[in-house]
């Protein structure tokens, strides 16, 4: 897959304070997570490849054009649902929509056509004559992602999309970024503070800390890498039983009093687990899948990562 | 894609050439602008004097009506720089006013409700932002000043013969720029205060401000220090100072042309030097 997004050593600074400090990274999956703690830079980082920051120092390059010498070609591709209420005063949505589509390039004509797709796509298509004013803060979201799909892009930049919603809105929500994912037609970058929807859209997570990458991870290529891995805790001669496993190929790291982590030797089942206790005079209390969850991938990374902690 | 079918699919047909994209903005904006019963109102009453003009310029030159409304020519006003003087001024105070309606809200409006981000994530710069809300002033303040103006002139010409368009050539300049430069004060002073002003009534109050404020600051200097320069101050003085010269006048002016039109490029500067600060996607916090 394509790089849809590079980071080149890029650097911003509002005045003499350093906002992203020189990130590097080539970002390719079909929709890509954005997560961080507040101020970590989430957002400077998605305004700086819309063009709204000079970057001070390196560049990036989206959809293969320069933010710095091709922004007004890069964002011919690119689609973006802002984090704030953002509309058009004393606009009806297909308005608002059709308007956006024709600064896009969209003839006036096609473009009210894609407005009224776009709204029914979005699920507003009943209340596409409605005032935006009038809107619940769910159908002021579900309006702003139909004006950021509308001319077709090849990127849709969503910050924060599931603010503030209701579950059946969140829900939703997600089920249209997953939709628009699946149909291949256009990339994600998913920018939020709720882990559980990032793991849920996503397949890749740059995870930011201090204005620096604290960690980029394949979320399926990570789960992989954690299968066989068992949680286990157990009683007895627990010494004699982690050794008896470390004889079989097996890898057991403690995680506290009486507990392990460990992962299976080749062609191991998790039965012989049990075989391999009783003949140690062990008594296994408690197995469990482990596989980390995006929370524990990101808490990792804000301990470990390049940003101190 | 028929509108019921609810999946995403994408749009692959021609796009629009990027250079008449700003257009789009006036287009729009035009439509919502008329909703306002008030500015219908006004926009339609300042066709009157030109309505009026153009009659005048009629009778001067039509011995049957003269005779019907028993009227003498010379009691008519004089087909002459003054006529057209009296026209710009008339139809500048009414430029005034549509700009008073429209201006305020135009920028205001997107940075209250944090709409300047939909429009600068598209393929669409800042500089196409500023032009399209500019373009809505300019049209319609172009279609109650010189538009009318120069049908006026045709007019005359007309009536009077081609070598009367001849020797009145600084006529026709000067009603054009005239109202030219009055257009480009209004547009740029209403898109500037707009954009400073976030609540629209309180942006019309500040563009009120702007055109009797310094009016009055004028008038205050040059009663204080016994002279006529105050006039620099006042961007109402200035224009007209223009338009004299424009038009050949020997009207009396508080200061000269030279001064008058650098105090209004300064003005304009300013403006688009304001509008440049604020219209930004995103305020930066340094």
């Amino acid at each position: 897959m394509t790089n849809v997004i590079e980071l080149d050593n890029l650097t911003v600074s509002f005045g003499a304070r350093p906002i992203l400090k020189g990130l590097s990274i080539a970002l390719a999956g079909r929709a890509i997570g954005l997560l961080g703690p507040n101020g970590a830079g989430k957002t400077t980082l998605i305004h700086t490849l819309l063009g709204f920051h000079k970057p001070s120092g390196g560049t990036a390059r989206v959809l293969g054009f320069d933010i710095r010498r091709d922004a007004i070609s890069m964002r011919a591709g690119v689609g973006y649902m802002p984090e704030r209420d953002a509309y058009i005063a004393e606009m009806t949505a297909v308005h608002l929509v059709r308007l956006m589509a024709e600064l896009s390039g969209i003839p006036s004509e096609a473009a009210l056509e894609r407005a009224h797709e776009a709204l029914f796509f979005v699920g507003l298509g009943e209340a596409r004559y409605r005032g935006l004013e009038t809107y619940s803060l769910g159908m002021k979201q579900l309006a702003k992602l139909a004006q950021s799909i509308v001319h077709s892009p090849k990127l849709i930049i969503l910050d924060e999309p599931t603010n503030g919603l209701d579950p059946p809105a969140r829900r939703r929500m997600l089920d249209l970024v997953k939709q628009i994912r699946d149909s291949g037609h256009a990339r994600i970058l998913f920018s939020s503070h709720l882990l559980r929807d990032v793991e849920e859209v996503c397949e890749d997570v740059l995870i930011l800390r201090d204005g620096q990458i604290a960690s980029y991870v394949n979320l399926e290529e990570d789960r992989k890498a954690n299968e066989g891995a068992l949680e286990i805790e157990a009683s007895g001669d627990i010494d004699a039983f982690a050794l008896a496993l470390a004889g079989r190929g097996c890898s057991v790291t403690p995680a506290g009093p009486r507990r392990a982590r460990l992962t299976l030797g080749e062609g191991m089942t998790a039965t012989q687990v049990f075989e391999i206790a009783a003949s140690s005079s062990a008594q296994v209390r408690r197995l469990v899948p482990k596989r980390d969850s995006l929370e524990d991938i990101f808490h990792k990374a804000l301990v470990n990562g390049r940003g101190s902690l | 894609m028929a509108v019921y079918e609810h999946s995403y699919a994408p749009y692959t047909g021609a796009l629009t050439p990027r250079w008449s994209r700003f257009l789009v903005i006036p287009r729009h904006a035009v439509r919502e602008v008329f909703r306002s019963r008030l500015l219908t109102g006004t926009f339609a009453i300042s066709f009157v004097y030109p309505l009026v003009s153009a009659i005048l310029i009629y009778l001067h030159h039509n011995i049957n009506a003269l005779s019907i409304f028993e009227l003498p020519v010379r009691a008519l006003l004089p087909i002459d720089s003054g006529f057209f003087q009296a026209y710009v001024s008339t139809q500048a105070i009414f430029a005034f006013l549509i700009t008073l309606f429209v201006g305020p809200a135009l920028i205001a409006s997107d940075l209250t409700n944090n709409g300047l981000p939909l429009y600068l994530a598209r393929p669409f710069t800042r500089f196409e932002y500023i032009a399209g809300k500019l373009t809505v002033v300019v049209a319609l303040l172009s279609a109650v000043t010189w538009l009318p103006g120069m049908l006026l002139i045709g007019l005359q010409a007309y009536l009077e013969g081609g070598s009367w368009l001849v020797r009145h050539l600084p006529l026709v300049s000067g009603v054009f720029f005239g109202s030219w430069m009055w257009i480009a004060v209004l547009s740029m002073l209403a898109l500037a205060v707009s954009a400073f002003v976030r609540r629209a009534i309180a942006a019309r109050a500040a563009l009120f401000g702007a055109m009797i404020v310094p009016s009055a600051l004028a008038a205050v200097i040059n009663f204080s220090f016994r002279t006529t320069w105050g006039g620099l101050v006042s961007f109402r003085s200035c224009l007209d100072s223009i338009l004299v010269a424009l038009l050949g006048s020997e009207t009396r002016v508080d200061v000269p042309a030279g001064p008058a039109l650098f105090s209004i490029l300064l003005l304009v500067g300013m403006c688009a030097g304001a509008l440049a600060l604020r219209v930004r996607a995103y305020e930066v916090v340094r």
